[in-house]
């Protein structure tokens, strides 16, 4: 099978198996075969869901012989991060205390790419835990460290490490990941993928592992923006089963997006890897037409605000894996370290930070009264190598701000430094994501990035 | 005894990593600084949390 197939886009295959080109249950084999083969070569397979797969596969086949179509998705293979439930299947979360675990629900997203007969192919490895309390090791899984298809000896990004490499060598239609401070963005950026954040509250997290409840996001991972709209359109929506859920729908609509020129956009010229790389990228945004300003991001400690709520919701969560002390067979000991002492965070500290939250959401509504979405380097650097410390990696204020605000954003490739993919990301209000979407179609119309192929 | 080639380059890592700081004073530091932080920011009295986390 030709690999164009493993790297086509959503509408690409949907056109195919409609048209009856490939059957759906083809369809499976081909990607299930190929994530079974090469997912152990970037440690991003967690478990296989091929038989499973292939008998819902059959189902389709007979829904599209019966003209009975169910969307853009219907019959294509995907990958789901090993945070989501799926019913009487091991959810490892990435941690071996948790290897045995199994649930009797499925999550709310799975069970909705399942009724549009999108096609659960396997789960997909990730940080353990989702680096909740802090980590240090690219390594930090259970899984081994997730290696980035780029460059093996390089790591995927974390916490959605599978998802990103399993999109990024085309093992899999789409994927989805979670974001709690930078977990989608982040293996986005890193294997050259396209990834979306939602708002917080749009998509429900109903079955999906606890990790900071007042910042979690469950969101796509594909090869383009429009593909991140088609997926957000059936994951998102209205959940009793998830508080937070805002009780809002959303509808892919590009038909009724507003002209480019019409968009007002700020920059942060902040530190990026290779700024001949970034201003290339920003040559090409401002060829959009939009007005573009150089912004710089309100005052605010960002990443001591989310240091202190993730670790200590993180830690409340995990509370009895610290009592139990199987916190200590996690593989990264920084982890164990992170969960045990945010147990002994002042109350104070917590809700100074949540207090201050407040005031930083309230600055940021400013910001986006004058401006439609900011745009910046998705991380100030490449992927770190499989064997570094991430002391040092640098971040981008920007993952943390928007995350803390519960803004959604965009990452789209953007070009490579070293032979590596460095991501763009657009950051916008609550709720603009089909704007968010427009900006990233309108890049990946001018530019082949994220075309490009790793050599699998 | 065997050992994988995955438990060498894990204990590789964990000993490259061991040899800066260990991982209780390495987080101990980052939530110190942390606290510090939050602890500079001034706050009106009446300023609430963003609790009930609604955007």
């Amino acid at each position: 099978m030709a690999d164009d197939l493993f790297f086509s886009t959503i509408p690409e295959l949907n056109a195919m198996v409609t048209s009856k080109k490939i059957s759906a249950v083809e369809l499976a084999k081909e990607f299930a075969a190929r994530l079974e083969s090469l997912g152990p070569k970037y440690n991003a397979l967690a478990l296989p869901l091929t038989k499973d797969a292939l008998k819902r596969a059959k189902e389709v086949d007979g829904d599209i012989k019966r003209e009975r179509l169910r969307g853009p998705l219907q019959g294509l293979p995907y990958g789901a991060k090993d945070l989501l439930s799926f019913a009487k299947f091991p959810t490892t979360w990435g941690a071996k205390p948790y290897a045995d675990q199994k649930f009797d629900y499925t999550a709310t997203a799975l069970t909705k790419l399942e009724k549009t007969g999108a096609l659960l192919i396997g789960k997909l490895a990730m940080v353990e835990l989702a680096g909740g309390g802090g980590y240090r090791l690219p390594g930090a899984s259970m899984f081994g460290p997730g290696k980035n298809p780029w460059d093996v000896g390089r790591w995927s990004g974390g916490s959605s490490s599978g998802s990103g490499s399993a999109v990024a060598a085309g093992l899999v239609a789409f994927a989805l990941g979670s974001e709690t401070s930078g977990s989608i963005l982040t293996p986005a950026a890193f294997c050259g993928v396209t990834g979306l954040r939602p708002t917080y509250g749009l998509v429900s997290r109903h079955g999906a592992m606890p990790l900071a409840w007042t910042m979690d996001k469950i969101g796509p991972m594909c090869r383009t923006a429009e593909d991140c709209g088609l997926v957000l359109q059936v994951i998102a929506g209205a959940d009793k089963l998830d508080w937070a859920s805002a009780g809002k729908s959303f509808y892919y609509t590009p038909q009724y997006g507003r002209a480019m020129k019409d968009l007002r956009l700020g920059y942060l010229a902040s530190g990026f890897p290779g700024d001949t790389v970034f201003n290339a990228a920003m040559d090409v945004v401002r060829g959009f037409g939009a007005t573009v300003v150089e912004v710089k991001l309100p005052d605010f400690p960002y990443g001591a605000l989310a240091n202190t709520i993730v670790t200590c919701e993180g830690s409340s969560v995990f509370e009895p894996l610290v009592k139990s002390g199987g916190v200590d067979q996690l593989a990264d000991p920084k982890q164990a370290a992170g969960l045990r002492a945010g147990l002994r965070i002042p109350a104070k500290d917590y809700l100074k930070a949540q207090r201050i939250r407040s005031l930083l959401q309230q600055e940021f509504h400013k910001v986006f009264s004058d401006l439609d979405a900011i745009v910046a380097p998705t991380r100030p650097s490449v992927a770190p190598k499989i064997e570094d410390s991430l002391d040092g990696l640098k971040g981008n204020l920007l993952i943390p701000a928007g995350n803390l605000a519960g803004l959604p954003a965009i990452s789209v490739p953007c070009g490579f430094v070293d032979g590596l993919p460095v991501g763009l990301q657009f950051c916008g209000p609550a709720w603009s994501e089909n704007t968010l979407i427009a900006l990233g179609k309108e890049f990946q119309t001018r530019t082949d990035w994220h075309k490009k192929r790793p050599p699998v | 005894m065997k050992v994988t080639r995955r438990e060498i380059v894990a204990l590789a890592i964990a000993g490259a990593a061991g040899a800066q700081t260990s991982p209780d004073e390495q987080t101990a530091a980052q939530l110190k600084s942390s606290a510090e932080a939050l602890d500079k920011f001034e706050l009106k009295q009446d300023t609430e949390p963003a609790f009930a986390f609604k955007v």
